[in-house]
């Protein structure tokens, strides 16, 4: 048995670990207050992110397809049946968020302080290298459950990549991988996401470390008002400071700044463990709080990407939605200027600040003009982003059960139209599911669908093969959907009457002020209807109706949707008219 | 481990790791604790999630109708062929069953429709009333037994039953019990 000095001995003398280990672990980093520390722990949070999309993205790719036919099925098996499907996807979905968070505040620290400056400027352009893959990431990323949102949210961003003046449409077509977002697309980005920007996110992080063991972890800036070109606080009144009105050339201010960093790195303690512990901690920290929203918002499986669809909201990420939003305030033949000039120019200025920014001057409060411009380019991307975020949806768009939303989709992959219609759309030889009352009981028709034409009518030919117990359940709350939404109880004619009478008609009785709601069945699901109950003007933005719901309103949940199957099933008159 | 980190620092810097040891130590451990939480935090979800697979229960033995039993006749095998619903990870879709089947007067065999030897597909030959598998000549008989040929074993064959004049097959391959 060797002991551990035997080994780390073997190891030394043939990969020269101790010599790794001091340039890694024993490095000195120069002293600050605990609060700047704190601050500098970020870029390990970044990193250790990075690991954690990493390995969940890996696990993700096990149980995935990049194909139309398929993404949507994959992303909902993850979600639902893989064993703690639901909590990698989430962790992936909501790390996400987490890298452009951390990676924005960790530009943001590295600005104000100055850290981009001699002899960090490499350091810094990696990092805006890698603020733009990671931004990619998310792009691409964003596409592959093959949902609505991410559909929309695609066809939506790869327009504001076409507004480009003269090359726009070349743009397009590169992302979409032809002209429309469809299969294509998909793999694409697929491939972009998983092969391409990770080789190309390892060169920049294995760069942008070295780079950063190299020249040293910054100090804290300190006050240097004396390197400004005549002194700009002079000028703007501010504290006339040490040495105003002389000039220090801008050499001597780095070979000075130089010989400072130097001693602060001499007086400071060691990477390992009185750093590194630090970002341990910070690390546990955010990998708590992205746990903690995983568990309280799991990622949504949401609908299949119907690219006809006419009544979905296009949004995309909340990380592109300041992109988005600006674009509103900007006519047709301006939008290049929002959409594409502004960002460009911005990704501009943030690679080229180095080498115009070049006096030592680091504190950002011998800096007003960097830090002002930094302090409101970011109050305008948030402002942005949250108005947004609030500006209401004008298509309001109520999802149905999972299980309905499943089952419809069997009733198309199965063709049943070719014997059962819906709303009389669909060939006569079977009933009508939704006009037809049904005959039979759940039992019944289950069985119909998983043995047919053996248990329940021997002898007669069914031209389908038998269904899988789950997909027979999908299909019967599809069909009971398409009746009203299940059976309501005996007192919600009485709870309608009493609460909506005053406005509304069924069956010849009650007031006018609202629409008849005779035929109502026909046209809107009970989904619809309930949320319509609890807040009108959520989906119909002149509604005058008020919300019935507690405390607002006096009636539960329960009531609602009792009275919402009620109006579900009244299909007598002719639909209303909004 | 907060031992030998110790003697490992004390080579590097030993003036300094004396003076504030005990800040160190905490430290080292802080990091180490913290880094474990994270690890396995993060690890334990996601080996449950690759190792799946082995953990599964074989679901329960699923029949599949396969016709009705008088509808075949009497020592004259049958290929039959149905499909049914397979579910398997994301994809549900129609998949068929095959089957060799020979109504004999006492028992109906059921065979699986591959040679014992590598696997081909072998036919029926009615002139001969023997199976013949293509590949390498093996020969079966009408119950399924080596006639001539390399094939190991007899023909494989499926658990069935016969429910209200039906027959229903589990169509995983079983060794003939001879």
């Amino acid at each position: 048995m060797w002991s551990r000095l035997q080994l780390s001995k073997w190891f030394d003398e043939r990969l020269g670990t101790r010599a790794i280990r001091v340039a890694l672990f024993d490095r000195h980093i120069p002293k600050s207050s605990p609060l700047v520390e704190w601050i500098y722990t970020l870029g390990s949070v970044l990193l250790f992110f990075f690991i954690l999309q990493a390995l969940t993205g890996m696990m993700l790719a096990m149980n995935y397809v990049a194909s139309p036919d398929h993404a949507f099925d994959a992303a909902r098996y993850i979600s639902l049946h893989a064993p703690f499907g639901w909590f990698i996807r989430g962790l992936h979905s909501w790390g996400a968020t987490a890298m452009v968070v951390v990676i924005g505040a960790h530009m943001l620290t590295t600005f104000l302080s100055g850290s981009y400056k001699y002899p960090r400027e490499s350091t810094w352009i990696t990092g805006v290298f890698l603020f733009l893959i990671v931004m990619l990431f998310g792009f691409t990323g964003y596409l592959l459950p093959w949902n609505q949102k991410a559909y929309w949210a695609t066809v939506v961003g790869t327009n504001i990549a076409g507004s480009t003046p003269y090359i726009g449409d070349y743009i397009v077509r590169f992302f979409r991988g032809g002209s429309e977002v469809g299969p294509q697309t998909l793999s694409r980005f697929y491939a972009m996401h998983v092969l391409m920007l990770p080789a190309a996110l390892l060169v920049f992080v294995a760069v942008h470390l070295f780079l950063v063991v190299r020249q040293g972890i910054s100090a804290p800036p300190k006050r240097h008002p004396e390197y400004g070109r005549h002194g700009i606080n002079a000028q703007l009144g501010i504290d006339p400071g040490v040495g105003v009105g002389t000039q220090i050339s801008v050499d001597a201010q780095r070979s000075r700044a130089v010989d400072e960093y130097h001693h602060e790195k001499e007086a400071g303690e060691s990477f390992y463990p009185f750093y590194l512990a630090k970002d341990a901690v910070a690390v546990l920290l955010a990998l708590a709080v992205i746990v903690i929203l995983v568990f309280l918002y799991p990622t949504e499986i949401g609908e299949i990407a119907d690219p006809a669809s006419t009544s979905y909201n296009p949004r995309p990420d909340w990380y592109f939605l300041f992109l988005f939003q600006a674009l509103k305030y900007f006519p047709g033949s301006m939008e290049a200027v929002a959409a594409v000039m502004v960002p460009g120019l911005a990704l501009t200025v943030l690679l080229a600040v180095p080498f115009f920014d070049r006096r030592m001057r680091q504190h950002p409060l011998d800096r007003p003009i960097a830090t002002g411009f930094a302090i409101s380019a970011l109050t305008g991307v948030i402002a942005l982003t949250v108005i947004g975020a609030e500006s209401p949806l004008l298509n309001p768009y109520v999802p149905e059960r999972p299980t309905v939303e499943e089952g419809h989709r069997l009733f198309h992959t199965l063709n049943c139209a070719y014997c059962h219609s819906v709303n009389g759309r669909g060939s006569k030889i079977g009933p009508d599911l939704m006009l037809d009352p049904l005959k039979h009981d759940k039992t019944w028709i289950t069985s119909h669908l998983e043995r047919p034409g053996e248990v329940v009518r021997p002898g007669q030919r069914v031209a389908m093969t038998g269904l899988l117990p789950e997909e027979s359940a999908d299909l019967f709350d599809y069909i009971e959907e398409l009746q009203g939404g299940g059976p309501y109880s005996e007192k919600a004619s009485r709870l309608f009457y009493r609460n909506c009478g005053k406005c509304h008609i069924v069956a010849g009785h009650g007031g006018t002020k609202g629409p008849d709601l005779s035929g109502v069945g026909l046209v809107r699901s009970v989904s619809f209807i309930h949320r319509y109950i609890e807040d009108p003007v959520a989906l119909y933005s002149k509604s005058q109706m008020p919300s019935f719901l507690e405390p607002k309103g006096k009636l539960t949940h329960i009531e609602i949707e009792d009275i919402a199957r009620f109006l579900a099933h009244q299909r007598t008159a002719a639909p209303p008219k909004n | 481990m907060p031992d030998g980190n110790r003697a490992q620092f004390a080579v590097s810097e030993a003036g300094e790791v004396i003076e504030n040891e005990p800040r160190r130590r905490f430290l080292t451990r802080l990091f180490w604790g913290a880094m474990g939480v994270v690890s396995v935090g993060i690890g334990a979800p996601i080996v449950s999630y690759l190792i799946a697979p082995l953990l599964r229960p074989s679901g329960p033995k699923d029949w599949v109708r396969m016709g009705k039993v008088d509808d075949l006749p009497l020592n004259v095998p049958q290929r039959i062929e149905v499909a049914r619903r397979v579910a398997e990870g994301w994809v549900t879709e129609d998949s068929a069953v095959t089957a060799w089947v020979v109504r004999a007067p006492d028992k109906i065999y059921v065979f699986d429709p591959h040679c014992t030897h590598l696997g081909c597909a072998y036919r029926w030959v009615e002139e001969a009333k023997q199976f013949f598998c293509p590949c390498h000549a093996g020969v079966f008989s009408l119950t399924g037994k080596v006639v001539s040929g390399p094939p190991p074993r007899p023909l494989d064959i499926y658990a069935y039953e016969v429910r209200e004049g039906a027959l229903y097959v589990v169509p995983t391959p079983t060794k003939q019990v001879v």
